[in-house]
């Protein structure tokens, strides 16, 4: 199946959806996501032993109500770990994800007014992005697209429609997975906090800290 | 007709996409009149079903209160009342909340999950009526596709008027934003 043109050319596409991010962007708001990405990642990696046991020894001390005598410390380290073995990669990959996105607004906040004007350079480092992605993020979503029969070999005209059915059956057993290890009441419980949640941010960005126009008047 | 979650997803993302051209500061005085509509449908409802059939009888004398078609009329009471009281925040003068909403981007991320927050709400209530008289759109001979999918089945315990045992915890994001408000 390498020697496919389709796939060249829509790995030429994707190259060059990135780089053209890239060169709109700036170099150096790419190169600060591209280096620091990379490099937290590799760092995850390395350090996801001691930090699942950080967040483990941690986390158990505060759910066991932070105790001090040596009964209490021990049960602090007989618990159930809170990152197992099971769930170590998600928890690194969720980790990272939240960092990723927040290299972005870092980039935005550090490069406001110059983010470098050559925009070939930006192209390039944006297409670096988009070889980074290609290893870390595009081959978690491939299972998806592979399991049964091959997309690429469907007929004309129906991939579109067996991508929304995969995705829709995708998200299905995610959903029941995630919703299936907790209780119903929990599950209404992290919605009330949810919507909560969302109110209060979007209404403490709106009247907080500033004075509303009614007000000013 | 198709499955009702499909029908779900998608008027929550219309709701999106409004809330992403109209800015969450608009959105948000549309989330605070569907909390209030669903508490005062929630009051009433149960309430009035019996004054609204006697009415229809009165009118009707041949229609029957035990079958489908009271279902689908309480159903569509319900319904048209919630539909009319958001549409009437939308066409008529916005309940105006004021404040200054935060630039893109993250005022557009929190334009995006109020959106999603009122779609939930919006066609959360529709369901929940839907569901409440046992899916009455059948009566016209099509309806929401049944048995509901292992997936519906878990939406439905998670409607906005089943999170909490009374409706009335939904004046607490009322009163959260209008704290807020009096404080900024």
């Amino acid at each position: 199946m390498l020697s496919q043109p389709e796939s060249f050319i829509a790995l030429l596409i994707y190259f060059v959806f990135f780089g053209l991010i890239g060169a709109r962007r700036g170099w150096k708001k790419e190169a600060l996501v591209f280096v620091l990405g990379f490099a937290t990642y590799l760092g995850l990696l390395q350090s996801q032993g001691r930090l699942a046991f950080l967040i483990n020894t941690g986390g158990n001390y505060a759910l066991t109500g932070f105790p001090s005598d040596q009964e209490g410390l021990l049960s602090v380290f007989e618990a159930p770990p809170i990152i197992s073995g099971d769930n170590q990669e998600t928890f690194i990959f969720l980790l990272w994800a939240l960092i990723l996105v927040g290299l972005y607004f870092l980039g935005d906040r550090i490069f406001k007014k110059d983010a470098g004007k050559s925009q070939s350079l930006g192209f390039l480092v944006g297409v670096a992005n988009g070889i980074l992605y290609l290893s870390l993020i595009a081959t978690r979503l491939f299972p998806i697209f592979t399991s049964e029969e091959n997309l690429a070999e469907a007929p004309p005209g129906t991939q579109l429609q067996q991508v929304v059915n995969r995705l829709q059956d995708f998200l299905d057993v995610q959903l029941r997975a995630f919703f299936g290890g907790i209780s119903l009441s929990e599950q209404r419980t992290l919605l009330i906090i949810t919507i909560i949640l969302i109110i209060g941010i979007a209404a403490y960005t709106l009247f907080g800290g500033r004075k509303s126009q009614a007000q000013k008047k | 007709m198709g499955s009702i979650e499909s029908y779900f997803t998608t008027i929550a993302l219309v709701f999106v996409f409004i809330s992403i051209a109209r800015g969450y500061a608009k959105e948000l005085s549309t989330t605070v009149i569907i909390l209030v509509a669903i508490f005062l449908l929630d009051v009433i409802d149960g309430r009035l079903n019996p004054l609204l059939l006697t009415l229809v009888q009165t009118v009707f004398p041949d229609f029957s209160t035990a079958t489908e078609a009271s279902n689908l009329l309480l159903c569509s009471v319900y319904s048209v009342l919630f539909i009319g009281a958001v549409f009437a925040n939308y066409s008529g003068n916005t309940l105006n909340l004021g404040g200054k909403q935060a630039g893109p981007p993250v005022g557009t991320y929190i334009s995006i999950a109020v959106g999603l927050m009122n779609g939930y709400f919006f066609a959360g209530t529709l369901w929940f009526y839907q569901a409440l008289y046992d899916y009455p759109f059948r009566f016209f001979g099509q309806g929401i596709e049944q048995p509901l999918s292992a997936t519906a089945q878990v939406m439905v315990e998670l409607l906005p008027q089943k999170l909490a045992t009374n409706t009335g915890y939904l004046m607490i994001p009322i009163a959260l934003i209008l704290l807020l408000r009096a404080k900024g």
